[in-house]
């Protein structure tokens, strides 16, 4: 029984993890070794000639001349140039979005405002599938000379994880005492101030987990970034995304580099606040 | 303070010097206790003194890190919880909030394979014998109580196991609850003959319900004995303290041996003749009940007056606090005898009182006194 | 919502006012009771409420105009000038096989892949109740897949799926001879990597969920069982399901919701190919609308996948309710 356990224990971490080695280690096998038969599994001759390409794609055109004449590396941006676009938008749309859950959150904790339902309908917009939403706001967008633009995105990134931190930090302040901001209303401090001084010090941990949480989708999202630009801004998933499609496909190597450091951030960020990652995901429903 | 029929057949229960340790605490010190069938044993003390580790470790939770259990003789440390026989009756009870009434109480049958007619037989005898009839097809989770506590119990006696364990089954309930299940379980413990040992912080359970009560304090046992003999002859300061309420009182006392017996001088009374022991002379404790301490509001030989300083009403009685030395003593007396602030006179009779040394904290064995005369 | 506010206000106003009373006391006897203009916790709620109703409701309600319109890009008229023609794009829509087919797929990839998380991760977590030694760093290998970018996700199963990739080449050495097939390129299995990609990524979500859910039960519910003789199976389905059913409730409406959205991984792996045999409802929408440039009747569309997408919602977040409490 014991045996039996590890050995599903051990398959399921190796299922885990393989495609992601795969990725990492593709991103160092040099040309020739991108799709040999059988696969090379780990490369004897590891090279950061991937990751050159990903931030200077200039150098493509002489490793292409050189090493890999039939392909086409059409992606132009460098990788320096989505990581900035990335993260002005995810940092600008996080602090919104966390800033704006946060007196929401607040408000429906402490005066229960709207009513017991009013809070769903924040829920609402995490069920509508985005692309539904993107089609007219394509239209809205380019209307308003705001497609192509960051604060087009950071709009629309702030707009769709409002849920998120909306409930996940009011399930955050839920969990200190009102009696504690009373106290202190006693004592003759405005409400607003009396959570500024008692509440905020104590859930500034999960703000800040709910920041990082909230980053991680920004940083991840993807069809937005897709259809409300049309190459000024490039994000680092539509980046990865035009590696895959470049070439049909065939730039195996350079797209694991893409994908390797595109996601490396959030990796972090992701274990970060790996105690909230549940909360998180439920929109605090389940709590450790 | 063992039990003397050790002639008779093999204890139902018996822990040998068994010994539990956790990273940083030492949570039951090699503790040995015997229970004889059909008993019913309390282990009483205070929380973190170790008593629910030793429930853990019979019904098998916890392994000990040494020492024998044995149930009828064998030995049952290395057996799975599942197969000790030991019924289990938790602190919340732990019914089964998502099955019924009935499908709680043949839970342990269905999982022992009893054919069905006999389960639904010996449900439905259950369920009238502890009135549960009218609930049987009520989910767990909607019970109140006093229903919760007889599920639990009906459940686990339903399984006719070797012992029943109870874990501070009335700490969650009213007061006026506790009073009400109290004598109903002394009454079906009574009826089955079932073995129960039962954990208790509360000393008025333990003394109300108890054989014998097994005081324990930090992973030791202090004492074990009838309720009796744990009110009457405490074995040392820590039972003395913790059984009675109000709680005993514990002055400090002058000790000299005069003519053989030891007198005791206390900071009011002079010359208590206690009776014949070894002690070290000095400074000791003298610990005496409040319901042993005589108040009469005109002095007399050997009484000493004593200021009132408050008063406690617990209705049938009052608890006078007076100033004793440094200290206040607790005095029992009739309602309205005196107020705040007056003086009355006590006595103390010191037959009734215990000595504690004052450096081991062990209560001093005493020869009564009129040997000596 | 309306009446919802006004019964939140008189508490708010008490609130309010019970310390304006402290702060006039203080300053001013004098009784001046000003009437703020909006409440002060239905001020705190505006900025949210506003980029909500910025990008949620104009944009429906330009959805809901142009689902009447057949408005076109690349027709040359603005899109405020365009022809209305009614209901004829529900009606197309009706008759639209690849809209139809598209909706399918979507609802079976929705059961198989959640069905096939909650599966795995329910069996997980079992692994995971008691203490044992790297049991922490082995959690933390297991939860790898979802914290990495769903794109990359993709990614990764793109080249695992290749033809000559290590996929393959492992099915190759399980039934020892060569193997090349193309997953990608083939009608029929092309939806096999994706569901894949699907459950390979959000299982970890799911367990996580499940672990939680597990170390959260009553334990002496469980406790209780074991010492009145059961057995682990009987343990696990007679109380720890039942138990944990909330749990699962939430976990499943949440998924459920999430891979009905799927995109990212059709996009990269497929992008609804060949053909349209992968096309789930959020691509079928990206080509009718980026592809084909067909705004008004995706618009159509999209109105129409969010009434059933809403009215279901509704219909199960009660869970979710009841569990917030």
């Amino acid at each position: 029984m014991t045996a039996l356990r590890r050995l599903a224990v051990a398959l399921a971490m190796l299922i885990s993890f393989f495609p992601i080695y795969w990725l990492v280690s593709t991103s160092f096998k040099p040309h020739d070794e991108w799709a040999t038969f059988p696969p090379v599994w780990l490369t004897e001759r590891p090279t950061l000639q991937n990751y050159r390409i990903v931030f200077a794609p200039e150098l493509a055109r002489e490793v292409a001349a050189t090493e890999a004449g039939s392909l086409d590396y059409k992606v132009s941006a460098s990788a320096w140039k989505a990581f900035a676009d990335s993260a002005i938008i995810s940092t600008a749309a996080t602090i919104l979005s966390v800033l704006f859950g946060t007196l929401a959150a607040y408000s429906i904790s402490r005066y229960r405002t709207g009513g017991e339902n009013y809070p769903f309908q924040f829920l609402t917009i995490r069920m509508f599938p985005p692309i539904a939403v993107v089609v007219p706001m394509v239209v809205v967008f380019s209307f308003v000379r705001l497609s192509d633009t960051y604060p087009g995105l950071i709009i629309a990134y702030t707009a769709f994880t409002l849920p998120f931190s909306i409930w996940m930090i009011r399930s955050f302040i839920d969990e200190v005492p009102e009696d504690l901001e009373s106290a202190a209303m006693i004592y003759g401090m405005g409400p607003m101030k009396a959570f500024l001084t008692v509440t905020l010090p104590l859930v500034k941990g999960g703000i800040l987990a709910t920041a990082l949480f909230v980053f991680i989708l920004n940083w991840s999202e993807f069809l937005f970034a897709l259809t409300l630009t049309q190459g000024k801004i490039v994000t680092v998933t539509v980046q990865v995304a035009n590696y895959v499609s470049a070439s049909s496909g065939k730039l195996y190597g350079v797209q694991a580099a893409m994908g390797t450091v595109s996601t490396l951030p959030v990796i972090l960020f992701g274990y970060l606040i790996q105690k909230h990652l549940v909360r998180g995901l439920s929109f605090g429903a389940i709590k450790r | 303070m063992a039990p003397s029929n050790d002639n008779a057949t093999a204890p139902k229960l018996e822990l040998r010097e068994v010994d539990k340790r956790y990273d940083r605490v030492h949570a039951v010190k090699r503790l040995s206790l015997r229970l004889m069938k059909g008993e019913f044993v309390s282990l009483l003390g205070p929380s973190g003194c170790g008593k629910s580790t030793t429930l853990a470790m019979i019904a098998g939770f916890e392994p000990p890190n040494s020492g024998e259990i044995a149930v009828d003789g064998r030995r049952i440390e290395h057996l799975p919880a599942q197969r000790r026989r030991i019924g289990l009756v938790f602190q919340d009870y732990a019914v089964f909030s998502k099955l019924t009434v009935r499908a709680n109480l043949s839970f342990g049958l269905e999982a022992k394979g009893t054919p069905r007619d006999t389960r639904h037989r010996l449900v439905a005898e259950m369920a009238s014998r502890l009135e549960l009839t009218g609930t049987l097809d009520r989910r767990g989770g909607r019970l109140n109580m006093s229903e919760m506590q007889r599920v639990a119990l009906g459940r686990v006696l339903l399984t006719e196991p070797e012992l029943v364990l109870l874990d501070e089954p009335m700490s969650n309930l009213d007061a006026a609850l506790r009073a009400g299940l109290r004598s109903e379980l002394k009454q079906i413990q009574k009826q089955l003959g079932q073995t129960v040992l039962y954990v208790t912080h509360d000393q008025v359970e333990a003394m109300s319900m108890s054989d014998r009560i097994a005081v324990m304090n930090a992973g030791e046992l202090q004492q074990y004995g009838t309720p009796d003999e744990i009110y009457n002859r405490p074995r040392n300061r820590f039972v003395a303290e913790f059984i009675g309420d109000p709680p005993i009182n514990l002055l400090p006392c002058e000790i000299k041996t005069v003519a053989g017996r030891m007198v005791a001088d206390t900071a009011c009374h002079r010359g208590l003749v206690l009776g014949r022991g070894r002690i070290d002379p000095g400074r000791h404790w003298l610990a005496i009940r409040p319901h042993h301490i005589v108040a009469a509001p005109a002095p007399g030989v050997g009484w000493a007056p004593a200021i009132v300083r408050f008063v406690e009403n617990l209705g049938a009685e009052h608890v006078l606090h007076v100033e004793y030395g440094d200290s206040l003593a607790r005095v029992v007396v009739a309602p309205g005898f005196a107020g705040e602030g007056e003086t009355v006179h006590l006595a103390i009779d010191p037959a009734r009182a215990h000595l504690i040394d004052g450096a081991s904290g062990d209560a001093v064995p005493l020869a009564p006194a009129e040997a000596a005369a | 919502m309306g009446g919802a506010r006004k019964r939140a206000r008189p508490t708010a106003d008490a609130r309010g006012n019970a310390l304006m009373d402290q702060d006039t006391a203080a300053t001013m006897p004098t009784t001046r009771i000003r009437k703020p203009l909006i409440p002060f916790n239905v001020g705190l709620v505006l900025p949210a409420q506003l980029t909500m109703l910025a990008v949620v409701l104009a944009p429906t309600l330009i959805a809901i105009y142009l689902s009447v319109t057949d408005w076109q890009p690349t027709a040359g008229v603005p899109w405020y000038r365009a022809e209305i023609v009614w209901f004829w794009n529900f009606y197309d829509l009706w008759y639209d096989e690849r809209y139809i087919n598209a909706l399918w797929r979507t609802l079976l990839v929705v059961v198989v892949a959640v069905v096939c998380e909650l599966a795995i991760a329910i069996g997980l977590a079992l692994l995971f109740l008691d203490e044992w030694p790297w049991r922490k760093l082995a959690v933390s290998v297991l939860i790898l897949p979802m914290m990495i970018v769903p794109v990359d996700a993709a990614n990764a199963f793109f080249m695992l799926f290749n033809d000559r990739g290590p996929i393959n080449h492992l099915i190759g050495m399980a039934i020892g001879r060569s193997f090349e097939f193309s997953w990608l390129s083939d009608p029929n299995w092309a939806l096999a990597p994706i569901v894949l990609c699907e459950i390979w990524q959000w299982t970890p979500l799911m367990f996580l969920l499940m672990l939680t859910g597990f170390t959260n039960l009553l334990q002496n519910q469980i406790r209780a069982a074991i010492v009145l003789g059961a057995s682990r199976v009987r343990i696990f389905f007679r109380i720890m399901l039942p138990l944990l059913m909330p749990v699962i409730a939430v976990a499943l409406l949440i998924r459920g919701i999430e891979t009905f959205k799927i995109f990212d991984a059709v996009y990269i792996l497929t992008r609804g190919g060949p053909g349209a045999s992968t096309e789930t409802i959020s691509m079928f929408m990206y080509n009718g609308a980026f592809v084909y440039f067909r705004i008004g009747y995706i618009a159509a569309a999209a109105l129409l996948v969010l009434v059933v997408v809403v009215s279901i919602c509704l219909a199960l977040s009660r869970p979710l309710k009841r569990h917030h409490g």
